[in-house]
């Protein structure tokens, strides 16, 4: 039987071979129909027949030796299998080159082939091609630009799998993709994933292209190079900011972005290393601006002038997020601190901007902790009070009438308030018994408590009777003592008035040059016979004196001269030695006995609320302590401390 | 008698103190300078710097067995030799700093006398970088060296044998960390 159906089948695929190349396809797909056909009723034939009247022999089934026959005479004529090839890639050819034909056949013939189990025939042929195709679009693309390439790979990809359905079938495809992969993406990926390519790309902005250009590279394991680029460009981006309040919007702007590109990286698989990366660049390049947490201060600020509620919220959120990634938390603090105080000490707030700042620290308390917002509630609690207090001292000082005048101190805790507060100058005699008045007044309330005077943030309101006219001056407190001195109009020089007041010639100069500067508003309370002010200048009084308005302001000389910022820092790197020792003696306090490392570790952490503590930093600060003898370094183990008592 | 020998030396005083040292290196035949001038009062367990009181003397002798400033002199390289294990010498080299400092409440010991110090006490001992050392603590630290450098010295001393095994993220002093820097580069 085997030969015979051998026989039929040579037979056949002779006249398969005999078929020209059009129809060859249809040919074979007709004999093998027609052989299915034979041997199946051969099969149902001889099945009844072994039924009854054989017993059970383990011979192959005739379905199976007739697909076998078939195979062995298709697949060991090579003339017959090369025409096949040849036209079936000539009819994908076509179809590729947009001539529609049937592909019908083609899918017939890849089944038959399948079933006969040499689909090889073709496979190969077919990916050659394929591979030859793509490479030529790939170089036709290979100058645009990633987006586009990224695109039309996906059409191209769309478009392919549509065609391997159609002529190999479905279980073609996976060598299929994988060719369009090591075509598409693999080969160009170094052109593709260039940093000026994905710099030009992010600079747009463009979430839905980077997102796909991300996953399509991604699919290919490139999704490293693709976010090492990245975090590149947003270290340079953001290291090249200024420290000002465009620089401030530009980081507020690529901390957003960066937020997207997180989530867009979470949306795969190893995103958490990424993201980390992502946020340690942000990070390093934030640090490298200097003057950064001073600019976000004056970001706010500015702001908080400019905005409405909602868009204040949103402003308020956005510097949250960065200052979750700056190190120099503390100075931060500082600048904020600083600008705040000088609100509440000057005007106090309104509701609406205490509100603000309200709104402000009650984010800040719930996305950072509240060891960074207890010292500025203080500063809030501290105005509150000094209300309170001076109602109280008001009353006090109506009954007994023991002053001259009025006198309203702000009590403040020294900790909560920038440190430049206090600074003490001194204070001419009338003045001075208002302060003891106060400081007895005040210390029977409190007893525990030490008062120090900060005089130069406050301010004196005093009269000015000029040719029957009455002016309402608001002076510096230093310049009360001198101004007093201009009673008539003789002259005076600076080191008259120093001798007589008992105070230091520097803080006489200061205070005469406030007075007799020009303003907008003024033309100032004194004259001086030269520009230059030393020692012996003659000063008099201005009787020509002119003001817009009866109300109006003098300011102290030197308030231009902002704070420098380096002082600022000397003063928080005093504050941070102080805050790393005392977590040292804390740890070490409850932990007894610890490694190096460990400590140095505990101690980075604590700090990391606040600032940075390097290495080198924690070291010498734990040296001094030795020296100090409030731990001591383990007999019995090297590198391990230990806690004295 | 100890006794005598100790009167002899501080002149009928209770106390043996730094201005006596000379008589006592002349008595035995050695220089100021000489490392057996420190083990002496190692050995007698002098509590307070520069000093030795008669208690601490005639107690210590009595403990050595030696009762005349001869039996001392002939007892020197005993002395010498009882240094020698790492352990006696860590116990001597700390005590050092103990000794020599000025007064009982003094915290650090100059920058120059720590270094001389320090070549009188290395000698013979392992500290391949013993030079280059002083000469950083005199040009570069200039500082005065206190109690937790002094002792963390000889835990350094060995390793200067191969520099590039220092750990700079260990608990070392940062003197140590300055000087493997500052070393790399002179």
């Amino acid at each position: 039987l085997s030969t015979l159906i051998s026989k039929r089948v040579a037979r056949a695929i002779d006249e398969i071979s005999l078929a020209s190349l059009d129809s060859i396809l249809q040919t074979l797909h007709e004999t093998w129909r027609f052989h299915i056909l034979t041997i199946s009723r051969t099969s149902e034939f001889l099945f009844y027949f072994n039924r009854h009247f054989c017993k059970p022999r383990n011979i192959p089934t005739i379905t199976e030796l007739g697909v076998s026959l078939f195979r062995d005479q298709l697949l060991t004529r090579k003339t017959v299998c090369q025409r096949i090839q040849d036209s079936f890639i000539e009819r994908v050819k076509k179809e590729r080159g947009g001539e529609g034909t049937s592909l019908e056949p083609l899918l017939f013939v890849s089944t038959v082939l399948h079933s006969i189990n040499g689909l090889f025939v073709i496979q190969k042929a077919y990916l050659n091609e394929l591979r030859i195709a793509q490479t030529e679009t790939v170089q036709l693309n290979s100058s645009s630009p990633v987006v586009r390439f990224v695109t039309i790979y996906h059409e191209e990809l769309a478009k392919e799998r549509h065609i391997c359905q159609l002529t190999l079938g479905e279980r073609s495809l996976p060598p299929v993709e994988s060719l369009m992969q090591e075509v598409w993406l693999l080969q160009s990926k170094e052109k593709m994933l260039c940093s000026d390519q994905l710099k030009a790309l992010l600079s747009t902005r463009d979430d839905t292209s980077l997102r796909l250009v991300y996953s399509t590279f991604e699919e290919v394991s490139e999704g490293d190079t693709f976010a090492a680029v990245v975090k590149q460009f947003f270290f340079d981006e953001v290291a090249s900011c200024s420290s000002d309040i465009a620089g401030v919007e530009r980081i507020l702007e690529l901390e957003k972005f960066k937020k997207r590109m997180r989530e867009m990286y979470s949306e795969s698989e190893r995103n958490s290393r990424r993201c980390d990366a992502l946020t340690k660049s942000f990070h390093d390049a934030l640090d490298r601006i200097t003057g950064v947490a001073e600019a976000l201060t004056s970001y706010l600020e500015a702001k908080n002038a400019t905005s409405d509620d909602v868009q204040f919220e949103n402003v308020v959120d956005d510097i949250i997020s960065v200052f979750k990634s700056l190190s120099d938390k503390d100075l931060f603090e500082v600048a904020y601190k600083t600008y705040l105080a000088k609100r509440l000490l000057t005007a106090g707030l309104t509701q609406l901007e205490e509100d603000r700042e309200r709104l402000f620290i009650s984010k800040f308390k719930r996305e950072v902790g509240c060891s960074f917002t207890s010292r500025i509630e203080g500063m809030f609690t501290d105005r509150k009070a000094s209300d309170e207090v001076n109602t109280l001292f008001h009353e006090f000082v109506s009954t007994s009438r023991s002053l001259p005048y009025e006198l309203s101190v702000l009590v403040l805790t020294s900790g909560f308030w920038p440190q430049y507060l206090a600074s003490s100058s001194s204070l001419i005699p009338d003045l001075q018994m208002g302060a003891q008045l106060f400081t007895s007044f005040y210390l029977q309330r409190h007893t525990t408590r030490r008062l120090e005077f900060c005089v130069h943030q406050g301010t004196c309101e005093v009269k000015v009777h000029l040719h029957n006219r009455r002016f309402d001056a608001t002076l510096p407190v230093s310049c009360v003592g001198v101004i007093s001195m201009f009673q008539q109009d003789e002259k005076q020089s600076p080191s008259a008035i120093s001798e007589v007041l008992h105070i230091p010639l520097a803080e006489v100069i200061r205070a005469l040059m406030a007075l007799s500067r020009q303003c907008q508003t003024h033309n100032g309370l004194l004259c001086c016979d030269s520009r230059g002010v030393n020692s012996i200048t003659q000063f008099w009084f201005n009787t020509d004196f002119r003001s817009k308005s009866t109300k109006f302001r003098v300011l102290e000389a030197n308030l231009k001269e902002k704070l420098k910022v380096d002082t600022v820092r000397a003063k928080t790197d005093d504050d941070r030695k102080f805050k790393v020792d005392a977590a040292i003696v804390r740890i070490m306090k409850s932990r007894r006995t610890l490694s190096h490392s460990s400590l140095v570790m505990e101690v980075q952490r604590v700090a990391a609320q606040s600032f940075e503590a390097s290495h080198d930093d924690i070291k010498r600060r734990i040296e001094h302590l030795l020296e100090r003898e409030f731990i001591a370094r383990s007999v019995d183990v090297a590198g391990w401390y230990v806690y004295v008592a | 008698m100890t006794d005598k020998v100790f009167r002899k030396l501080t002149n009928d005083g209770p106390k043996l103190t730094i201005e006596h040292l000379p008589a006592l290196a002349e008595a035995l035949q050695i220089s100021t300078d000489d490392i057996v001038m420190y083990i002496i009062p190692w050995k007698l367990q002098a509590a307070v710097p520069l000093e030795i009181s008669e208690e601490e003397w005639s107690k210590g002798m009595k403990t050595m067995r030696i009762d005349s400033i001869d039996r001392l002199r002939q007892a020197l390289p005993n002395l010498r030799n009882d240094i020698k294990a790492a352990n006696s010498f860590k116990s001597f080299y700390n005590f050092v700093f103990e000794w020599v400092r000025d007064g009982p409440n003094a915290k650090y010991l100059p920058n120059d006398a720590a270094c001389d110090l320090w070549e009188l006490l290395f000698t013979g001992r392992p500290f391949p970088m013993l030079s280059k050392w002083v000469n950083f603590i005199k040009t570069v630290h200039t500082k005065s060296i206190s109690r937790d450098l002094w002792r963390q010295t000889l835990e350094f001393a060995p390793i200067t044998a191969n520099l590039a095994s220092y750990d700079t993220d260990g608990a070392w002093p940062t003197a140590m960390d300055d000087f493997v820097e500052w070393a790399k580069t002179n």
